[in-house]
């Protein structure tokens, strides 16, 4: 499956794609376009497979106001990589018993696919993939953001994701007499 | 990498702007959002992102973080449906927090939803803790009405009483307030005191019990009566086997499959850091002999002599298989042999005395120069035999003697090498490393305490090692005291003690010389001895090493000799 980023070379696989109507183009915000296999994104993204079966897909593109190209560009990237694996769907299911995880591991590849992306690019994913309804997608980066945050203090975790510590001494004061198992050194 | 290597979809450049670095190795740095509001993600993408976390995690850091994720946290009894406190023993280790109310106060925010608990010494631990453990039991039955699946594994040691003095059980407290979770669908007590009455009380009242396991409650007689019950009940028993640290689960229908299965794991396991006896000695041989409906027994590694097993063998009639491997003081010699030939004809008894595991790791005393080695330390040196001694060359006879005789040898040695090393004044100059029985000179030293080391294999260093780069300024020790492996206080490193007793700064110092080479607060963000290991780290001495040493160097003054 082919991405293309420029405008003009989308143009010419979009004929392509017309003739068989196999894919559905996808607008960013910033007015990039971005093609993906029909079935994946029905698969995939609730939202996506609504406007498919709701006929709101518009072959010059479907606005996707929230999106930027670069997160777009990566759910494109996960749709395509997806398109050619098996099936995701024993992937979601996961029954609740003593030795399964709350969701599955990710694969290899999906594991690869959030490492390199930064920080920045991780948060507009995820905003992307809660938008458009991708389950699976959100888990893969929900479980890299929660990875991220593992042993680490609280203030490591503002350090990192740049949040400021919106509480007052007083506030924290009765944090921390809530916590009372919490034994302080100093 | 070349152009061709690079992935198809992306665009071509031109060669001079290619520069392909794999972000994969940089994923640990720090790249402070520029705008992205984190903490202005809605509350469900939040706590998506949290259920990534375990309870305990979620408590000790995005609970703190701010005001947003705080109520994310707060608004999601999803979140603490599964709540575990497994793998933090480290934190209690270190006195870093008090467990038993950690659990509690998850439980309290589960706002009884949880569904799943598994405490490992939660709620149990000892008597310092502040909540006592019945009183965690009755919270989670109050908190939890909806609760299907209890796993609680003691940790702490437990009153026994099928041997030694017994004391009267209070572990039926807890039973009682398990009996009043009735949705229990699955329950796991492992190593708990809980007694017959108990395990009545909750097969009684929990009434969609299906899967119940419970090993190592030594305090459970499977009586005819007990086992009928269970079997009216329809309950999978689920035995609990361990395996290198991860537990596996396997079912078997019936009973536990001895009288006392407490006793075989409970001296037979070797994975756990404290509480199970490694070394067994005559006096407590004499102690198994009063277990008498014992019907198979396994030892590692411990400190039983023939007569002691001699004595096992005899008294205790209802054996049907005995395993003693490397008990380096059992000697299989032809008395024992011909006596219990009997019993072991029709019985088995199954010894692996210096197999291959001891033909690896062998110390010859008579071989050591010590005038080659400026420092040796004999910690655990238990197995002392000649470098050949495995396999046929000698016979049973000569090696009886020698490990008759291998104490006072190395205890001659030790005083040799410490008279040796007061002449030279050596003290402080380390030439010669052994950290625990791991030895890092061309002298084979074994110790039965390696494996418990084995993640931490300093022969795999041992190439790059320098011995004498680095001096220790031993003054410089807090109150004179020193973290052991665990990262906890070393209490035998007194303040004034010579180096030579300190096996604590022999690590000190091959941190050292791993801090020369790499940069420690590259990871600083990845870890934070105030917090703890993360169970992924603990099993990545790599990176644990790195982070004690971070943590050292605060206490230690080093500087390069």
């Amino acid at each position: 499956m082919e991405v293309d980023k420029g405008k003009g070379e989308a143009e010419e696989t979009r004929k392509v794609a017309e003739a068989d109507r196999d894919t559905v183009t996808l607008k960013s915000s910033d007015g990039k376009l971005f093609e993906v296999s029909k079935e994946a994104a029905a698969r995939l993204s609730t939202v996506l497979a609504g406007m498919i079966a709701g006929g709101s897909i518009d072959d010059n593109g479907t606005d996707l106001k929230q999106i930027g190209s670069e997160a777009l560009e990566n759910v494109v990237d996960y749709c395509n990589k997806h398109a050619n694996s098996i099936p995701s769907a024993a992937l979601i299911s996961s029954s609740i018993s003593f030795n399964t995880a709350p969701f599955k591991e990710p694969e290899e590849w999906e594991r690869k696919f959030v490492d390199r992306l930064s920080h920045d690019a991780l948060f507009d994913l995820v905003e992307a993939a809660n938008f458009l309804g991708m389950e699976r997608l959100l888990d893969v980066t929900c479980h890299k953001i929660s990875e991220m945050m593992k042993g680490k203090s609280p203030d490591q975790i503002r350090e990192v994701f740049n949040i400021k510590n919106d509480y007052t001494k007083e506030e924290l004061e009765e944090i921390r007499q809530e916590l009372a198992w919490a034994f302080y050194d100093d | 990498m070349s152009e061709a290597a690079r992935p198809p979809r992306r665009r071509p450049r031109s060669p001079l702007q290619s520069v392909t670095v794999d972000l994969s190795e940089l994923r640990y740095l720090v790249l402070p959002s520029a705008w992205r509001d984190w903490a202005g993600l809605t509350p469900e993408l939040i706590s998506c992102i949290l259920h990534g976390l375990d309870p305990v995690q979620i408590m000790l850091g995005a609970d703190k973080v701010c005001r947003s994720w705080r109520r994310a946290v707060r608004e999601e009894p999803e979140l603490w449906r599964r709540i575990r406190m497994r793998r933090h023993k480290a934190l209690l280790d270190r006195s870093l927090v008090d467990l038993d109310q950690m659990a509690i106060d998850a439980v309290e925010r589960s706002q009884g939803q949880c569904q799943e608990f598994r405490g490992e010494g939660a709620g149990l631990h000892d008597d310092t803790s502040a909540a006592s453990p019945t009183k965690a039991f009755e919270v989670v039955a109050k908190e939890c009405p909806r609760l299907k699946h209890l796993i609680n594994r003691h940790i702490g040691s437990l009153p026994l009483s099928c041997y030694g003095r017994g004391r009267k059980c209070i572990a039926d407290g807890e039973a009682m307030a398990i009996a009043k979770m009735h949705e229990l669908r699955s329950l796991q007590l492992i190593h708990n005191g809980l007694t017959n009455q108990g395990l009545v009380a909750i097969l009684d009242k929990c009434l969609r019990l299906e899967s119940l396991c419970i090993s190592d409650c030594c305090n459970i007689r499977m009586t005819r009566k007990m086992k009928a019950k269970i079997k009216t009940k329809k309950l999978r028993l689920v035995d609990y086997i361990y395996m290198d640290d991860e537990e596996r689960e396997e079912t078997e229908h019936g009973s536990p499959n001895s009288e006392c299965h407490t006793c075989l794991l409970y001296f037979g396991r070797d994975n756990e850091e404290r509480y199970v006896k490694r070394y067994v000695n005559d006096t407590e041989a004499m102690v198994i002999l009063t277990v008498r409906e014992l019907r198979s027994l396994k030892l590692y590694r411990n400190d039983l002599t023939s007569k002691g097993l001699a004595a096992i063998l005899e008294k205790c009639t209802h054996l049907e298989s005995v395993d003693v491997w490397n008990c380096v003081n059992i000697v299989m010699n032809k008395a024992l042999r011909q006596a219990k030939s009997g019993w072991i004809k029709a019985k088995k008894l199954t010894t692996k005395l210096l197999t291959d595991y001891f033909n690896d790791k062998i110390f010859n005393p008579e071989g050591l120069d010590i005038y080659l080695c400026r420092k040796i330390i004999l910690n655990n040196c238990r197995g002392v035999f000649k470098d050949n001694a495995h396999g046929s060359k000698f016979d049973q006879i000569i090696l009886r003697k020698k490990t008759r005789n291998y104490h006072r040898k190395t205890n001659k040695m030790k005083a040799k090498i410490e008279r040796y090393m007061a002449d030279r004044q050596h003290v402080g100059n380390v030439d010669y490393m052994e950290f625990d029985g791991v030895k890092f000179d061309s002298y084979r030293m074994y110790s039965p305490m390696e494996d418990h080391y084995r993640e931490f294999n300093p022969k795999k260093y041992h190439h790059s090692y320098r011995y004498n780069c680095w001096k220790l300024d031993h003054v410089k020790f807090e109150h004179g005291y020193g973290y052991n492996y665990y990262g906890k206080l070393d209490e035998k490193v007194k303040p004034g003690s010579p180096i030579i007793e300190c096996s604590t700064c022999l690590m000190f110092e091959y941190f050292a010389e791993r801090w020369g080479v790499l940069d420690l607060d590259d990871y600083a963000d990845y870890y934070d001895p105030s917090y703890g290991l993360d169970a992924h780290d603990e099993t990545d001495f790599g990176m644990h090493d790195r982070m004690v040493g971070k943590r050292l160097r605060r206490n230690v003054f080093v500087e390069r000799g």
